[in-house]
């Protein structure tokens, strides 16, 4: 790296720092702000999801991922992140958005009981966990690969970086360093992807002299499970992500209405494609640069820092890293303190401390906050030993998976129980334990060896939680009868609850002219309407139904489907 | 829901349908003329304004430092792209400076 690059480096860091000073006045309408109440349309509500999705380890982790396993990684991101949102669209974020909960874990709890808030709420903090790691892993490689200094050095400057933001009042300035650090880091993987086509001669080169990387069906790292195994697992591994993640929750609950909150999600999916379509193939380009399973890449996730400062030009260098720091310790501040906020009310007050004053949830969260970010440099070692992505599909295969079958039939199958979501849980967990964490040598050699690779547990866990989840469900059932059908009407996606009911007529309602039109930009209270349908921009603020093709979300989602599917077919 | 209820306290329980269309109205002009969201997205802009001009800069200072000649297309075209984001960036200040100005010279309502 030429001093020009050291220059711009600290001098954007800097100029990202003094970004949050003039917005700490404002930092008690921050939440407000950030959060919009239901205001926010479907166009931007699918540029933040992604830029939710997207931090520093699906740049490193996500092209180191694709170097070792092929194009599964590039599916991770153009098949199983839009199937992701495409599932969320129609299960989740209507029935939370019609029972007016704003959480993943106030819903789990709305919609089953107690337990399984503690639980889901418990199962979130450690996939973020780990997201945390990751991010401080690749402040730490990137600064390996600049000054050849430790990791730990490394994570430690990371730390001070996100302290020093949260310091100068960075968490306000959210708005700002976010979208900054994304146009960056979007304009430098771009620029590196060109110059890496240009340098390795790009796919063609990559056909040639590496098939076998070239298909999301199979897996050179991993032959022995054959074609089509490591994709299933990855896709059961992702699909939850968009469904249980409080974070990417939260945009789609803050639109103004729940076709735009949808329309969001099913857009985020092409957003995405364009975005990570960038990254993602810089793993198979370095291949040619590398050659296969380079030992001196290690770890394994230092491959994009290096390509990093191979392939990008002076200037370009210096901002592409700036922009990885600010990427990492604006996340590391917002993972932390949403963590924190999750890990108090979600647990704390209801566990342990059911009525206490502000100033004392306030001092708990900080508690947390801190011990978060020591958590996260703690797990700095195990990360870089395993890889980002796989240590991702490890802790997701076996703790998270069960979370998504308990949240996902919670919004299509009636006949749920109350401790249907609690049970399957935590025998997904005691599952994954028991062939993952501490392998149980029957338990294993009953499920084979194909089964039972990291890659394709995902799959074997969901599909274990699942039959657990409807196992539990039948004999609750037949103990105590079925739950009174008031207490899941709203919940289910295909029912409306009684104040709502004259939104499944909407087309009737247009044609008669039995509606009242709101101001989009307001959060309004729609039970002020009565029996009119209320309007925002030509759509019902609840359900989706009487609007004309072109705005009917099943018709975007066979696009983003067939988009998905052929993406599929052509890197089978 | 409890947002919606806070959001416009104080509503009469029913109200007729042009009624109910005057109240949203009345709140909607209020909540669009909040001073702090107008200040915050003037202040915003301005700073995301000011950032890529030096990251713009910062690009054509290292210029003449590139190697190859695919190294200067692609550093060309990302400073022009950061321009873009600058200008986009500055429109937003000057709209949200006019709109600013135009809700503090409106007599205070709440």
């Amino acid at each position: 790296m030429k001093m020009i690059d050291w220059i711009i480096l600290w001098a954007s860091i800097l100029g990202v720092l003094a970004a949050g000073l003039p917005f700490r006045k404002y930092i008690k309408s921050v939440k407000d702000y950030l959060l919009a109440g239901r205001t926010q349309p479907w166009y931007l509500i699918a540029p933040s999801c992604q830029a939710v999705q997207s931090d520093v380890g699906d740049y490193f982790g996500a092209a180191a991922f694709c170097y070792q396993h092929g194009l599964l990684g590039f599916a991770w991101y153009a098949v199983c992140c839009p199937l992701s949102w495409l599932f969320g669209a129609h299960t989740t974020i209507p029935a939370m958005y019609r029972s007016g909960v704003w959480t993943p874990a106030e819903f789990l709890e709305v919609r089953f009981n107690a337990p399984a808030r503690y639980w889901g709420a418990a199962l979130i903090l450690l996939q973020r966990l780990f997201v945390m790691g990751n991010m401080v892993l690749g402040t730490a490689l990137l600064f390996k690969v600049l000054t050849g200094s430790s990791l730990m050095a490394g994570s430690i400057l990371a730390l001070g970086l996100g302290f020093l933001y949260v310091l100068f009042g960075g968490v306000a300035a959210t708005v700002v360093v976010g979208t900054a650090q994304q146009v960056l880091m979007t304009v430098a993987a771009w620029a590196m992807f060109i110059v890496a086509w240009v340098e390795t001669g790009g796919f063609p080169a990559v056909w040639a002299k590496f098939p076998e990387y070239m298909h999301i069906g199979f897996q050179p790292s991993n032959p022995q499970i054959g074609w089509g195994w490591g994709f299933l697992g990855l896709v059961a591994g992702v699909i939850g992500y968009a469904v249980y993640q409080a974070e990417q929750i939260s945009r789609p609950l803050s639109a103004r209405t729940e076709w735009d909150g949808r329309m969001g999600y099913i857009m985020a999916g092409p957003i995405c494609i364009i975005h990570q379509a960038a990254i993602i193939p810089l793993g198979v380009f370095a291949l040619i640069m590398y050659g296969v399973q380079n030992p001196s890449l290690t770890p394994r996730d230092i491959l994009y820092p290096k390509m990093m400062v191979e392939l990008l030009p002076s200037g370009l260098l210096g901002i592409c890293a700036a922009g990885v720091m600010a990427a990492t310790i604006s996340t590391i501040a917002a993972n932390s303190m949403s963590c924190a906020g999750i890990a108090t009310r979600d647990i704390y007050a209801r566990l342990f401390k059911h009525e206490a004053t502000d100033r004392h949830y306030l001092n708990v969260s900080r508690v947390i906050t801190f011990f978060w970010f020591v958590l996260g440099v703690a797990l700095v070692p195990l990360i870089a030993k395993g890889g980002m992505m796989n240590t991702w599909m490890k802790v997701t295969g076996a703790f998270v998976a069960p979370l998504f079958p308990a949240v996902f039939f919670s919004t299509i199958y009636p006949r749920s129980t109350r401790w249907s979501g609690f049970l399957s849980m935590i025998l997904g967990g005691l599952f994954g334990t028991l062939v993952i964490v501490f392998p149980w040598a029957p338990l294993t050699a009953l499920l084979g060896p194909k089964l039972t690779n990291f890659l394709v547990f995902p799959f074997t866990n969901t599909i274990f939680a699942s039959i657990a989840y409807f196992v539990v469900c039948e004999i609750e059932n037949a103990l105590r009868g079925r739950m009174p059908k008031s207490e899941w009407v709203g919940k289910v996606v295909w029912t409306l609850p009684e104040n709502m009911k004259q939104y499944a007529n909407t087309g009737d309602a247009l044609r008669t002219g039995n509606f009242v039109e709101a101001p989009s930009n307001l959060d309004i209270d729609a039970s002020l309407a009565g029996d009119l349908v209320v309007l925002k921009n030509k759509v019902p603020i609840y359900g989706a139904s009487g609007l004309p093709w072109f705005k009917n979300l099943w018709t975007w989602t066979v696009i983003v489907g067939l988009i998905v599917l052929a993406i599929t077919i052509y890197f089978w | 829901m409890v947002a919606d209820t806070e959001k416009t306290g104080g509503a009469p329980e029913k109200m007729r349908k042009e009624e109910i269309i005057q109240w949203w109205k009345k709140t909607a002009q209020a909540v669009g003329s909040d001073v702090d969201d107008l200040r915050m997205s003037k202040v915003s802009s301005i700073t995301m304004f000011w950032l890529f001009i030096l990251f713009g800069v910062f690009l054509i200072i290292a210029l003449p430092t590139v190697d190859t000649r695919i190294e200067a297309w692609v550093t060309s075209l990302s400073a022009i792209l950061f321009a873009g984001v600058a200008i986009w960036a500055y429109w937003g200040w000057k709209r949200a400076k006019a709109k600013l100005a135009e809700a503090e010279a409106r007599p205070a309502k709440k």
